[in-house]
């Protein structure tokens, strides 16, 4: 009878300390989220659009990227964080060369749209799963923090562009 | 028999703590991004000489100095909010001179490191008062990285425009 009972805890403990985090885990991740990708994604786009297509050429050194290739560069890294979090391949990209600037802040646009979609319907098993991204195998959780200081990143580089250009930056917005 | 149950007993709830001490990919994420950038800031800060900290862009704009300072600041700003202190700081408005703007930068980041390593996946959606409204913990901790990102991201482009290679480009040699 004690044989028994201590049999039952050995199997039981183990169950219930993970059960236990379980429980603790945190819920609804990806909805907090989603209202903060939002936010970034029309400040993005917004920054994109107070660039005027003269200026899409303008880089403050020889070894940064022009603006349009920072735009080009955030967009296209959404589609790839994204596609990876659904195990897809991202779309087929025109060349930045090939780009004016309608086109690219469409792209930028249709980037943050597709992420959306992308994101909203994630389920837990694709936020705790690992997935091939722009920074190698990493959890569904791991690739939104990626995406967001990834964004954020660039489009801090992209505001000081602006500045430069003597244009105000759209209000900061979270 | 007994005496092997019981340490199988003891076995198995060490495997499962150790498995839970895995078990944080949510945190674990968080800290490493924000050591990643933490290490960048500071060395921009470090990088650029005293004479580039009153570098602006354009004159509407925050001085290198001042960038520096507000990316302090805003280290007590969303880390007491996550530590439930009522902290703040000023360097923006008044950046002392370069070393000891690199001091308090390197105090700021000292103050989020222990809010960071309080952080476990079990906590991470605990509430928290943050700009006045209550989010999960691992918000504040999102929109922190995203913030100082955005802020590395200009800091980047004023050591550019200085002729200074940003700590993130070092690798790559320009």
């Amino acid at each position: 009878m004690k044989s028994r009972a201590v049999v039952t805890l050995v199997l039981l403990v183990p169950v219930l300390l993970f059960a236990a985090d379980a429980a603790a885990a945190p819920r609804g991740a990806a909805g907090e989220y989603s209202k903060h990708f939002a936010a970034l994604s029309k400040l993005s786009v917004a920054v994109a659009e107070a660039m005027p297509p003269e200026q899409y050429s303008f880089r403050p050194h020889p070894d940064s990227m022009d603006f349009g290739e920072l735009m080009f560069h955030i967009a296209t890294t959404n589609y790839q964080f994204c596609a990876g979090l659904q195990d897809s391949n991202p779309p087929a990209f025109p060349s930045p060369a090939d780009t004016d600037k309608s086109a690219i802040v469409r792209l930028l646009s249709d980037s943050f749209e597709y992420c959306n979609g992308v994101i909203s319907g994630l389920t837990e098993e694709q936020m705790t799963s690992t997935h091939s991204s722009p920074d190698g195998r990493l959890s569904g959780r791991e690739v939104l923090l990626a995406m967001y200081v990834h964004v954020a990143h660039h489009r801090g580089q992209a505001e000081i562009y602006l500045r430069d250009k003597g244009i105000k930056p759209p209000s900061y917005r979270v | 028999m007994i005496r092997y149950l019981f340490l199988f007993l003891a076995a198995a709830c060490v495997c499962a703590t150790a498995l839970r001490g895995q078990d944080n990919p949510l945190s674990t994420e968080a800290k490493s991004d924000y050591a990643i950038v933490k290490g960048f800031v500071i060395r921009a800060a470090e990088k650029v000489p005293e004479a580039g900290y009153a570098f602006k862009p354009t004159p509407e704009v925050r001085s290198f100095g001042q960038l520096i300072g507000h990316i302090a600041d805003d280290q007590y700003r969303y880390c007491s909010a996550v530590k439930g202190e009522n902290r703040s700081t000023s360097f923006e408005q008044a950046p002392p001179p370069k070393a000891e703007m690199v001091a308090a930068l390197k105090s700021a980041f000292a103050y989020c490191d222990s809010a960071y390593e309080g952080l476990l996946d079990a906590s991470a959606s605990d509430q928290v008062m943050f700009r006045g409204r209550s989010v999960p913990k691992l918000t504040v901790f999102t929109l922190h990285a995203g913030h100082a990102w955005e802020h590395y991201g200009n800091a980047v482009v004023y050591m550019r425009l200085q002729g200074i290679v940003p700590p993130s480009s070092e690798k790559a040699g320009k």
